[in-house]
């Protein structure tokens, strides 16, 4: 098996791992939303896989509601934050002045830790889930940014553009057929990555108490809360969910690092 | 007619100043010179991809073109960097043209390369699609950059032997870059020794026309 076929397995395994999560969050309907108070606090059992929760929720429903909603509110950030780091990378290839601008702001942000600035920006727009997606987004694109303008300037110096343009080739053929498949593995990679990022953000955010609401059943929440009972020997509150995010995340890391062996055909071989 | 009038070129400081070189079509000419002394870049500014700090370069007493296929081509010492490592042969090869059979089994590329990535192939093959490719576009000049360079003996032969087969054939004229002697004195009709007193060219002037025992000697080496 060659590292392109052993890639394509790992990125189906990977899709096949989120689309299971979806699916079964979505089959779950409202057990683990809904109060079950005869059954409080039982630990893990056949019915009950992952145990239940103070107020008899089903654990292992709603671990998966909190990784599809921890799944969206990734999507969304991760999304956003490409997006804004692709703008501010292609600025820099505007010209010298736009490029110093472009410069000075993506270091700026790289200057202020991010974390702080991930639970200011969050707690000014008042918390929820607009306000993570928001803030994990706006402190989030700096990084990719860079990435982005170093490889446009390679690209557009790579021997290989300059031969095209000789061969007679017009600027938008080199932009689509040179410059933009030469982007576009580094901007998904950098999507795929920012996932678990964005993912982790979101829970530690909302274990801080600067995230989603209480009322919702994310992983940030359900750490929180298991922090209460955890010292009473309740440990399948913080255990399984905690679980769960981590082989998510893991699988998003498969993920990008996959994609970008498919995508960069030299480094498939190695 | 490729000429070169009093050229001109530099980085901070002029590399060679007031040069001018004449190459007719078919005709085979070889430059010679230790290292630094700017024949890259003396190749690089007759086939456009670099500008004159002064003089100029004509074809057929016309300034290159600045769009489209450039009648001038330059083959690049490394190959591989001058393909997009994305890229399978085949795509690469058609960048320009469609895929020519006959070319193709002149130059030596086999059908089985044509689904490969460029680093799955050897610098000799590879040389040898670079070469194709810059054909499909039918050239009037080539500027070859120490393309054999990094070869064996015996790949440099064969690659030389086909070039001029199809130089020949085409009425291509070629400027061959190398700092092997042995190399130019077999390929060439006639061999510009380095840029003494700020020309290497002596066999013609932008104002005498090539004689034609040279030009027929390229032909039949």
């Amino acid at each position: 098996m060659n590292g392109r076929v052993s890639a394509l397995y790992r990125i189906g395994l990977a899709l096949l791992l989120i689309v299971a999560v979806l699916v079964a969050a979505a089959l779950a309907g409202d057990v683990g939303v809904r109060a079950d108070f005869m059954n409080r606090l039982s630990a893990p059992s056949w019915l009950h896989p992952f145990g239940t929760d103070q107020m008899g929720r089903d654990m292992l429903a709603r671990s998966l509601h909190g990784l599809a909603l921890s799944l969206w509110v990734g999507l969304l950030a991760a999304s956003l934050s490409v997006l804004i780091s692709t703008l501010v990378a292609l600025t820099s290839a505007l010209g010298e002045r736009a490029d110093r601008v472009a410069t000075f702001i993506t270091d700026a942000m790289l200057s202020m830790p991010h974390l702080m600035l991930l639970i200011l920006l969050s707690f000014a727009m008042g918390g929820g889930t607009s306000a993570v997606i928001l803030a994990v987004a706006i402190s989030h694109w700096p990084r990719l940014a860079r990435v982005l303008r170093v490889e446009l300037r390679e690209v557009q110096a790579a021997t290989y553009v300059e031969a095209s343009y000789a061969l007679g080739k017009s600027r938008l053929f080199i932009a689509w057929s040179h410059i933009l498949p030469h982007l576009a593995p580094h901007i998904l990679v950098g999507a795929l990555l920012m996932f678990p990022h964005a993912i982790l953000h979101e829970a530690g955010l909302t274990f801080l108490g600067f995230g989603l609401e209480p009322s919702r059943p994310a992983i940030g929440v359900m750490l929180s809360d298991s922090m209460r009972h955890i010292s009473a020997g309740r440990w399948w509150l913080a255990l399984f969910p905690g679980l769960m995010l981590m082989v998510l995340v893991l699988a998003f890391e498969a993920l990008g690092s996959a994609s970008r062996r498919l995508l960069t055909p030299r480094e498939a071989q190695c | 007619m490729l000429q070169a009038n009093h050229l001109t070129v530099g980085y901070e400081r002029p590399l060679f100043s007031e040069f001018s070189l004449c190459l007719a079509p078919g005709e085979c000419v070889g430059l010679y010179g230790p290292s630094g002394t700017g024949k890259t870049t003396l190749g690089r500014v007759l086939s456009g991809l670099h500008k004159p700090t002064a003089g100029s370069v004509l074809v057929n007493a016309k300034p290159l073109p600045k769009k489209g296929f450039r009648p001038v081509q330059y083959l690049y010492q490394n190959p591989l960097q001058a393909m997009n490592p994305r890229w399978r042969i085949e795509r690469i090869l058609t960048e320009v043209a469609p895929l020519d059979h006959d070319l193709m089994q002149m130059i030596g590329i086999e059908q089985e390369w044509l689904k490969r990535f460029p680093h799955e192939l050897s610098g000799g093959q590879l040389q040898r699609v670079s070469i194709l490719r810059a054909l499909a576009g039918r050239p009037e000049y080539l500027i070859a950059d120490e393309i054999t360079a990094s070869l064996d003996p015996i790949s440099q032969a064969k690659l030389w032997q086909a070039l001029q087969r199809i130089a020949k054939q085409q009425q291509i004229g070629v400027l061959v870059i190398s700092h092997d002697q042995a190399l130019l004195s077999k390929v060439c009709s006639r061999v510009l020794n380095g840029f003494e007193g700020n020309s290497f060219d002596h066999g013609a002037s932008p104002d005498e026309p090539v004689p034609t025992e040279l030009t027929q000697a390229c032909a039949s080496a």
